[in-house]
């Protein structure tokens, strides 16, 4: 009977090559009757490589070690892919300017004054931006089937806003403006009844929560001058 | 009505005339009631009265037992802050009583020195005394029963203590009283107690505001108490006890601009208030009442219990005023 020593000895020159002709029969024997010593002989063939680890020289030639280095370099492509998507954040857009409320210089088209315009129970005027073009403009639709104009062009006619005209636009008229495009870097204004609604109570949250702050300090700075009695009394609307 | 049952009522009268005369003072109504931490706290001279008229038209009735009785009540408290000791003082008085069997006197003094924690806080301890005579008419069944003489009086004086803390929004105060003492012995016996089987109130409240111009508010105090009696030669001791815990006041008042409403102890509430004037009426009738306890609107919260309810009508009206003398600039009162 030989001890587990002998026996991880004689396996590991059986895996070696280190025995004889005959005493390899004898192992192929041993481990063929005795099924513990062929598990462990199994244990000791999963823990050989089955190829050869490369070669220095091939890892270099493969730009996966530096020599001297202790890091890992990434190879051109993504470093490009980086670049590129750094490029992209921090570059400036297309250079094409966005409009925003109070941006718009007074355009006309064909070069003529905007005439002043009202809409009348016929028709109803709608603000958007054209889908081609990135400018505000104001369509005129007829509401009724009789169709009335008001001057020489037809009433579908888009005409371009003024910037006075698009600043009183949006004190009045944000909920039917459409597709207003933000500068780049700006927080947009919440156009939404439900967003705008969201913003208020934020802002009045914050603005409650300054009341009391100033109240507390007003009161404070009272004792520190030496008007107060000692007393902070209740309020005496509540108590 | 065998004598035992007689002797017992009458007993049980006698010793409940004062719980069920005393009536709930809502918190507010006297500043110093529960605790005497509230006297000057307003920072200026501020005067309060409270008055009330409990009436009751009993269904039992025995040849000797009224059909109806009704007692009322007058107290007016006047409490100041003197800058030069940094204490508030509050002195209350009043009288109640049913206009022929009994009749209470009662005065209070209170002092309470002021600390202020950074112009936003304020803590105060105090020592509250009291004095109070109690003038009973006795009939001549319980002469005969107690050997009392005809018209029996008992002097009784408490002093209590304890703390306040309070913000302009909220506060929190605790008293204890630590000694009682009549000049008569009393039926179980003792006639002082010092630092035994002391009464401990805890008193808070807490007002929600917006903000502080804000026109809508809405204000919660409570007062609670907790005592123990024990009573050794008591002959009837399964009568005469003290609630362990006992619920004296919830009060809950909404407040609109310069208009109240709401519910207290008393009943239900309507009035109006500002920074200066508080004017304040209750009303509350109810049809039945526990057998030998005080009449209280939160007494439905109780479990109902067939055996002690006497279906007496009883119908409690207070009123309660308040001023605070004060200027109109920040000096004295900032922020408000």
């Amino acid at each position: 009977m030989i001890t587990e020593n002998e026996q991880d000895e004689l396996i590991f020159d059986f895996l070696e090559g280190n025995l004889s002709h005959d005493e390899e029969e004898a192992f192929l024997i041993l481990k063929e009757e005795n099924e513990l010593f062929n598990r462990q002989v199994r244990l000791w063939q999963n823990t050989y490589m089955k190829e050869p680890l490369p070669s220095v020289e091939l890892l270099e030639r493969r730009l996966i070690i530096q020599p001297g280095r202790h890091t890992v370099n990434f190879s051109s492509r993504i470093y490009m892919v980086l670049i590129i998507m750094l490029t992209y954040v921090t570059l400036p857009g297309d250079g094409v300017e966005k409009y925003v409320p109070g941006a718009i210089t007074k355009v006309t088209h064909d070069n003529t004054p905007i005439p002043e315009e009202t809409a009348d129970q016929a028709s109803k005027i709608i603000f958007d931006c054209m889908e081609d073009q990135n400018i505000v403009v104001k369509r005129t639709v007829q509401t009724q089937s009789e169709v009335v104009t008001k001057d020489d062009r037809p009433i579908n006619q888009p005409a371009v806003l003024s910037k006075p005209d698009l600043e009183a636009l949006f004190m009045t008229e944000q909920l039917i403006l459409k597709k207003i495009e933000v500068r780049k870097g700006e927080t947009p204004k919440p156009t939404s009844v439900a967003a705008r609604k969201k913003w208020s109570r934020r802002e009045m949250r914050m603005i409650r929560q300054k009341l009391w702050q100033d109240s507390d300090t007003r009161k404070a700075n009272e004792f520190q001058k030496g008007n107060v009695p000692y007393v902070v009394p209740l309020n005496s609307n509540n108590f | 009505m065998t004598p035992r049952i007689a002797l017992t009522l009458c007993v049980a009268l006698l010793f409940f005339t004062d719980e069920l005369q005393a009536q709930e003072v809502p918190i507010g109504a006297l500043p110093t009631r529960y605790n005497g931490g509230f006297a000057g706290e307003s920072g200026g001279l501020r005067v309060t009265s409270f008055s009330y008229l409990n009436y009751r038209q009993y269904n039992f009735t025995t040849p000797s037992s009224p059909d109806h009785a009704s007692n009322s009540g007058t107290f007016i408290s006047v409490d100041h802050f003197l800058k030069k000791i940094g204490s508030g003082v509050a002195i209350t008085a009043g009288q109640e009583g049913d206009g022929h069997n009994y009749r209470n006197t009662a005065t209070s003094l209170a002092i309470s020195p002021k600390i202020s924690l950074n112009g936003k806080y304020t803590i105060a301890p105090f020592a509250d005394f009291s004095f109070s005579r109690k003038n009973y008419v006795l009939s001549e069944f319980t002469q005969a029963y107690l050997n009392l003489p005809a018209n029996y009086s008992l002097d009784d004086f408490r002093i209590k203590t304890g703390l306040l803390a309070n913000s302009s929004k909220a506060y929190a105060g605790i008293s204890a009283e630590i000694l009682q003492k009549y000049n008569k012995p009393t039926f179980d016996s003792t006639n002082h107690r010092v630092f035994s089987n002391m009464k401990y109130t805890l008193q808070t409240g807490y007002t929600f505001q917006r903000t502080p111009e804000s026109k809508i508010s809405f204000t919660v105090q409570l007062a609670v108490s907790y005592g123990k009696l024990r009573a050794e030669d008591y002959p009837i001791q399964k009568i005469y006890r003290w609630e362990n815990l006992n619920l004296e006041d919830l009060n809950l008042m909404f407040r609109y601009k310069k208009f109240i409403s709401g519910i207290n102890s008393a009943g239900f509430v309507l009035g109006c208030q500002s920074n200066k004037f508080k004017l304040q009426v209750t009303n509350f009738y109810t049809k039945r009442e526990k057998f030998g306890e005080r009449v209280n609107i939160y007494s439905y919260l109780e479990k109902k219990d067939e055996n002690r309810i006497s279906n007496t009508k009883t119908y409690i009206g207070t009123i309660s005023l308040r001023y605070i003398f004060r200027k109109n600039s920040s000096v004295n009162t900032p922020g408000f």
